[in-house]
């Protein structure tokens, strides 16, 4: 009888006091995280999945500089250079004005572009108080082709110069790997070369991105453009390659068969066939600075 | 018959009462800094989580890595993707005993200068660690403060050549929170 006394109040005793193994249960059962957004890690490491826009916007007070290179077709053989010889560069600055919207800015020496663009996060990716499994973001830009024209005596206008473009870009980063994204949008051209072609071309951009290491990924992106708008020659750009990223500078090599890197180029006048070969081979480099304090 | 009462009682209630030694707090602040020749890091965290048990001297913290913020995003964005990895090792864990020479424990108003021995976890690597804990009470306030240095290459962090200048191999950690009694849930 003594005997079981005294087991039974030695077992109470366990029982109420608090062992070494305990402190973290009580750690985790009372005092949980403060309710805060967990914001997911970037889909991409850079504001471009190859040709396309990603969902990526320059940090506040951040500033982007994007050295864009695109060359001739490969299928233009070894006195070309396989395209090496004939380069276009496209220029290009973004800034961060907020942490949710950008501006942008470029110049493409291909037609003497000239591109604006604003983008706009209006949601993004996370967990803990809210669930959201998508980044939503709104792009909205035009450009200006100062090319001269063919023939002055035609009765051109400036606004036959632009063209405008709108999209919406929906991006998920699915596991520490993999990332994906849509574009779906409407490029407005004010002049068309012909009048079969279209203004408003409304077209579904797809991008995607994995990651090999940390630093080095697979970028593929390419645009369905929805029949019956542009010219008969024109073709969907695919563009695929590896991003390589090392402290300020995320290196893009890339081939594509698409010769331009601004919206109104690469959806609208594309003629490049990969099974033809017609394969130009780019590189952007892309580094950021910080202004912030 | 009574005696054995009393008895069961008094260790009944001993039981209890070591809850009015353990304290906690969700708001927890650790910064780190990284002093290099050519550049000075910090970021911070205020977002510890932490409990300590005053007879014991047991304590527990526990942080989520994406917690720390920094002032350049980039940088943000790098230390959680290349360094941390944070979407594999989202938590680091420490797990000590505060103690000084004499065993004093803080139950007392006052202030207490200790030391910290216990094992830190971070990207799923445990390794043991030193500290220097200030521990004040105040009634039932306790202030905790407490810094310790973390060697990058424990924790298979690996510094890349183009920024061995930029980055200190040995991180210097500080901790500070203000515990009040835990509640249960």
């Amino acid at each position: 009888m003594r005997r079981l006394f005294i087991i039974a109040v030695s077992a109470l005793f366990v029982l109420t006091s608090l062992h070494a193994q305990d402190l973290e249960n009580l750690l985790d059962e009372a005092v949980p995280t403060k309710e805060d957004a967990e914001f997911a890690g970037p889909a991409f490491k850079a504001s471009r999945i190859v040709s396309q826009h990603s969902i990526k916007n320059p940090g506040k007070n951040e500033l982007v500089f994007l050295i864009s290179h695109r060359f001739g077709k490969v299928n233009t053989g070894i006195y070309e250079y396989f395209g090496l010889d004939q380069s276009t560069i496209r220029l290009g600055l973004e800034y961060g004005i907020t942490d949710r919207i950008a501006v942008g800015y470029g110049r493409s020496s291909n037609n003497k572009v000239y591109d604006g663009v604003v983008k706009a996060a209006i949601l993004k990716q996370q967990k803990g108080v809210k669930n959201i499994p998508v980044s939503v973001s709104l792009l909205a830009g035009f450009s200006v082709k100062t090319l001269k024209w063919a023939d002055n005596n035609l009765p051109y206008t400036f606004t036959h110069r632009l063209t405008y473009v709108v999209q919406l870009m929906a991006a998920s980063r699915i596991s520490d790997r993999l990332s994906l994204q849509l574009n779906p949008g409407l490029l407005h051209r004010n002049l068309v070369a012909s009048g079969s072609e279209k203004n408003d071309v409304a077209y579904i951009g797809a991008g995607g991105r994995f990651k090999l290491t940390n630093r080095l990924s697979i970028n593929a992106d390419y645009v369905y453009v929805i029949p019956n708008q542009l010219a008969a020659v024109n073709t969907n750009p695919l563009s695929v390659g590896i991003d390589m990223e090392t402290g300020g500078h995320v290196f893009q090599l890339h081939f594509s068969n698409a010769l331009g890197m601004n919206e109104r180029a690469y959806i609208g006048e594309t003629t490049g066939s990969w099974t033809a070969g017609d394969i130009h081979f780019g590189f952007n480099i892309i580094r950021t600075f910080n202004f912030n304090k | 018959m009574i005696k054995n009462f009393l008895i069961t009682t008094l260790l009944f209630v001993c039981g209890f009462t070591l809850q009015a030694q353990i304290f906690s707090s969700d708001a927890g602040i650790i910064t780190f800094y990284s002093k290099a020749p050519l550049e000075d890091i910090e970021a911070t965290s205020k977002q510890a989580r932490c409990i300590y048990n005053t007879e014991t001297g047991e304590v527990v913290v526990k942080l989520k890595m994406k917690s720390f913020h920094f002032s350049n995003s980039l940088m943000e964005e790098h230390f959680n993707e290349n360094y941390i990895e944070s979407e594999k090792y989202p938590t680091a864990v420490y797990k000590g005993f505060v103690k000084d020479s004499i065993d004093s424990k803080p139950t007392e108003d006052g202030k207490y200068s200790m030391l910290g021995k216990g094992e830190l976890e971070i990207r799923g690597i445990k390794k043991n660690s030193f500290s220097r804990v200030d521990v004040i009470r105040t009634g039932e306030i306790i202030e905790v403060k407490a810094e310790m240095a973390v060697k990058l290459a424990d924790y298979d962090i690996s510094i890349p050549g183009s920024v061995l200048m930029n980055i200190s191999e040995t991180i210097k950690v500080t901790f500070e929170a203000t515990l009040k009694p835990y509640q249960k849930k």
